[in-house]
């Protein structure tokens, strides 16, 4: 049961892919598997790509300054915010705001079933884009490294701990959304400015990513030192 | 089949069903009527278990809604009086979702999908997104869905509702078969001809509170079943 609920879960939050809205109708398998493929590319080419990129910009002068958790420290805080605002939306729709609470309560499926496949698709969605970030980071810490046994089982055991932040995080930020939205009036200029301030900030940061990585792989040591003492 | 006890449920400071009581026997049309804000759609979500009530007791087929929810969802089928049903899926891969979760047989499910699909001429919609059905198409496909894993008890909140004339005959059909293989129905309506011609029983809720209930010669006697209502809504 929790395989059928899931599989509608993740079938709903992928259903531009299955259907037409424009024509209103399901698309043909060939088209499904072209938007597959395309959403494949973006995320395994494009944003993959780039923190492939990031990651090999940092990973050599960090781990060679001996500050490898710093390297550590900065991918995984990229992977959490990337995962955690990447799936807010589909949170606060498939948990806060889900429509179909009446028809899976009429039927014979335990509450903590529904709530369980609720759960498991926030977290696989918010699993996908954050590991666009952390899988590349922990591929390239073992081509510089060394893939030993315990790097690798290290490895997981960080993804599995990020993912579960990550999971956390979105069920925070997508109450925070629900509560939000249910108190605001124009709700799609509030959209339209949060989106832009979004891009805004990305573009920042991606103009900034450059002089930002010389400057931490230059002074590896001495930011080391500043986040340990701190904590 | 369905014994219903001293049901109350309050909405903050209203009580939207206040110390209701009903007894359903199979083989029973039940009809449940009332104005708008009486509590039927309380009352209906409260036995198929959607909603927690403040006190009372509901059975089903001998099993309590409280402390066996599942045994009991098993038994029923419920149908909304808008069934808001996965747009993004196609009406046949609804039905096969609805039949997964009742656990229904690959063979038995296609062969009682056909049957019914045929019945209301559904059949080469099946294909189609539920986004580009109409009201109608979506209230068939919903009542297919409530048929296909042949529960004991039908729960239905004003069934007749975007039905076509003969889609509405049809449905009444399926009703009278369902009861006299056994099985009951409990379902709302404000179509008054309907129930006279269609129920054995029929109670009259007026807020919150049962105010008749009975055999339909019971309830009505000599005259319509709308002059009785609307005589009971004007004391």
């Amino acid at each position: 049961m929790l395989r059928v609920l899931l599989k509608k879960q993740l079938a709903e939050v992928f259903k531009q892919y299955f259907f037409n809205a424009k024509k209103n109708k399901m698309r043909s398998k060939g088209a499904i598997a072209a938007w597959f493929f395309f959403f494949v590319v973006i995320m395994v080419g494009v944003l993959g790509g780039m923190f492939t990129f990031l990651s090999v910009s940092l990973c050599g002068g960090l781990t060679e300054a001996g500050v490898g958790w710093l390297y550590f420290l900065i991918l995984c805080g990229i992977a959490i915010v990337f995962g955690a605002f990447g799936s807010v939306f589909n949170t606060y729709s498939s948990l806060y705001m889900a429509k179909d609470n009446d028809l899976l309560l009429s039927m014979p499926i335990p509450v903590r079933t529904i709530m369980a496949a609720r759960l498991a698709n926030v977290y696989l969605l918010g699993t996908m884009y954050a590991a666009t970030a952390l899988i590349p980071a922990l591929i390239v810490y073992w081509v510089f490294a060394g893939p030993t046994v315990s790097r690798v089982i290290c490895g997981i055991l960080l993804f599995l701990i990020v993912t579960t932040i990550v999971l956390l995080l979105s069920c925070l930020l997508g109450w925070v959304v629900a509560k939000i939205s249910l108190k605001l009036k124009n709700k799609s200029y509030i959209t339209v400015i949060i989106s832009l301030a979004f891009i805004g900030a990305y573009y920042f940061f991606y103009f900034m990513s450059n002089g930002l990585i010389r400057n931490i792989v230059a002074n590896a040591s001495a930011y080391g030192t500043k986040i340990k003492g701190v904590a | 089949m369905l014994i219903i006890e001293h049901l109350t449920k309050t909405y903050g400071e209203k009580k939207a069903v206040d110390d209701l009581s009903l007894h359903i026997r199979p083989g029973e049309i039940y009809g449940f009527i009332g104005h708008n804000g009486a509590g039927k759609t309380t009352t209906l979500k409260s036995v198929a278990g959607i909603l927690q009530f403040d006190s009372g007791t509901i059975t089903i087929a001998g099993n309590s809604v409280t402390a066996d929810p599942i045994r009991c969802k098993r038994d029923i089928a419920y149908i909304p009086d808008n069934p808001d049903l996965y747009d993004f899926m196609s009406g046949i891969k609804y039905l096969n979702f609805v039949a997964d979760i009742f656990g229904i047989p690959t063979d038995m499910r296609a062969e009682r999908i056909r049957k019914y699909a045929d019945v209301f001429e559904l059949t080469e919609d099946l294909a189609q997104p539920i986004n580009a059905y109409s009201h109608g198409m979506k209230q068939k496909l919903a009542v297919i869905a409530a048929w296909l894993h042949a529960p004991k008890l039908i729960v239905m909140d004003e069934p007749f509702v975007g039905l076509d004339p003969k889609a509405s005959h049809l449905l009444k059909e399926m009703m009278r078969e369902h009861c006299d293989a056994g099985g009951a129905i409990f379902f709302s309506t404000h179509v008054l001809e309907v129930a006279e011609k269609l129920c054995d029983k029929v109670a009259i809720i007026k807020e919150g509170r049962l105010i008749k209930a009975g055999t339909m010669e019971e309830v009505k006697g000599d005259e319509s079943l709308e002059e009785v209502f609307l005589e009971l809504e004007e004391e």
